[in-house]
């Protein structure tokens, strides 16, 4: 195994637990926002608003890490 | 109808494969080999230099060839450069085989230059393309600012190199910006006459309400709301029209390129601050700095060593949203581009029609349809953000305005 068949393996893992990450937290932002407006359907807009600015936090950072995952398999 | 439409997207994707396969020496990096050769042979008489040129094409080309020798190995990492290769910029419009002149401009040590086409330049005589190689090596080694995809015929060096070649990129953020300005004065320039809006004007008018109650009246009082609004509409339809442009087949997504999305995080920055500046004042905005420490209640010494941490801190701070900013919308758009990439370049990788057809094209289809849903989101994403961020900057002059009883936020 050369330089660059670690490369592709730490770049498909790093994905892979990026990916594991954002999932789980996602999922639990989503989960909590569907309860949250399921007991306060007018609170639904506002909600679903700070839902997706945290979800674009979580999947900014999800990014960095495939961004680095990418630069790696491009090696 | 809808028949026709998955047909048609087949048929472009199809295509799009054909492109990435048969495109062999197109990038900017490598260029039109022949021409190349041809204007290295004519302007020197050192044989060997030509040959040297020559058996670094030959070696690129060994490289390039994803196919190998025998047609059933494919090395999965060199088409993967190569799906990553058809992000990068480029001095041309490729439309599968055609391709589009474009201008070239650039300042060097010895001035401006113009050339209307990369054709014009490399029959210029004075500059020509660089190989694949050279810059690779030179960007291992060289001041980025200083690495240009061209060098003198009569090999000086360059100097320092400022590119405004309107590219294939800038070219198509041009696009963006003129479709969303005509679409703006085609929805603005109803007569007076009808009393019931229809057409365009109704479906930016959605947009438009839509980012102004959603958007920005949530995140900041009125007044500021008022006075940045032009600001927050523009970046929203121009980075939504440039999103989905890059959904059309054959063009480029502007906002795939880290430059066009840094220089859109810089719009934010910048007025980030001159809001904190004009709602704070200048001794307040400097003030912040220290995180509001200087105005607690504490001992001299904890006092001292707190601002010591966190006028570092708040300093990152400031420059970490901008950052974040900047790769989430990079990130977003070229994720999806490699996944689509990737995708159809499995069929390449099984020799397979078969996959082809049961695993790239439907899949593909699948993320473009997602991708329609991420263009929205991320140009949302982005508005929303730099809302927040002029709010909180903006906010201090709320809470002064609360105390003095004028303020009715929401």
């Amino acid at each position: 195994m050369g330089n660059s068949a670690f490369a592709y393996m730490a770049a498909g893992l790093g994905a892979a637990l990026a990916v594991v990450g954002a999932g789980l937290g996602i999922g639990k932002l989503a989960t909590a926002a569907l309860e949250a407006s399921g007991r306060q359907p007018e609170m639904a807009g506002g909600i679903r608003t700070t839902m997706i600015i945290a979800a674009a936090l979580i999947e900014g950072v999800t990014l960095f890490a495939l961004v680095i995952c990418i630069i790696l398999a491009g090696k | 109808m809808k028949q026709g439409f998955i047909v048609a997207v087949i048929i472009l994707t199809l295509l799009t494969g054909r492109a990435i396969a048969s495109e062999e020496n197109n990038t900017p990096a490598t260029g039109n080999a022949p021409a190349t050769e041809k204007v290295t042979a004519e302007s020197t008489s050192e044989t060997h230099a030509v040959e040297a040129v020559e058996k670094e094409q030959s070696e690129e080309e060994y490289e390039n060839d994803i196919y190998k020798s025998t047609r059933d190995s494919v090395d999965a990492g060199k088409l993967f450069n190569r799906v990553l290769e058809h992000l990068n910029d480029t001095y041309e419009l490729h439309f599968v085989t055609v391709h589009v002149p474009l201008p070239i401009m650039f300042f060097d040590a010895r001035g401006f230059h113009f050339f209307p086409s990369l054709h014009a330049l490399e029959h210029s005589g004075e500059y020509t393309l660089k190989n694949r190689h050279q810059m690779e090596e030179e960007k291992k080694t060289a001041n980025f600012m200083k690495v240009s995809p061209f060098k003198r015929v009569d090999g000086k060096p360059m100097g320092s190199f400022w590119d405004f070649s309107i590219t294939a990129n800038v070219f198509f953020m041009l696009l963006a910006s003129l479709l969303a300005v005509l679409l703006a004065i085609k929805a603005g320039s109803r007569s007076k006459t009808d009393a019931v809006p229809k057409g365009a004007h109704n479906a930016v008018e959605a947009m438009v309400v839509y980012v102004r109650d959603e958007i920005v009246y949530p995140n900041m009082d009125k007044k500021w709301a008022d006075r940045t609004m032009p600001y927050f509409l523009t970046i929203f339809f121009f980075i939504f029209m440039m999103n989905m442009l890059g959904l059309v087949p054959l063009t480029k997504t502007p906002t795939s390129a880290i430059a066009v999305t840094m220089a859109l995080a810089l719009c934010t920055f910048v007025l980030t601050q001159i809001a904190g500046i004009r709602a704070m004042g200048i001794g307040e905005y400097l003030k912040h700095f220290t995180g509001g420490m200087l105005d607690m209640d504490l001992p001299i010494f904890m006092k001292v060593v707190l601002i010591a941490i966190m006028t570092p801190i708040e300093i990152i701070g400031l420059f970490t949203k901008p950052f974040a900013l900047m790769v989430r919308l990079f990130a977003n758009m070229t994720a999806g581009h490699i996944v689509i990439g990737a995708l159809i370049a499995l069929a390449m990788l099984f020799q397979s029609i078969i996959v082809g057809f049961t695993v790239s094209v439907p899949f593909a289809l699948f993320i473009y349809m997602l991708e329609l849903l991420v263009a929205f989101i991320q140009a949302y994403v982005f508005t929303t953000l730099s809302a927040v961020f002029v709010g909180m900057m903006a906010h201090e002059h709320v809470e002064h305005d609360a105390e003095h009883g004028e303020l009715v936020l929401e």
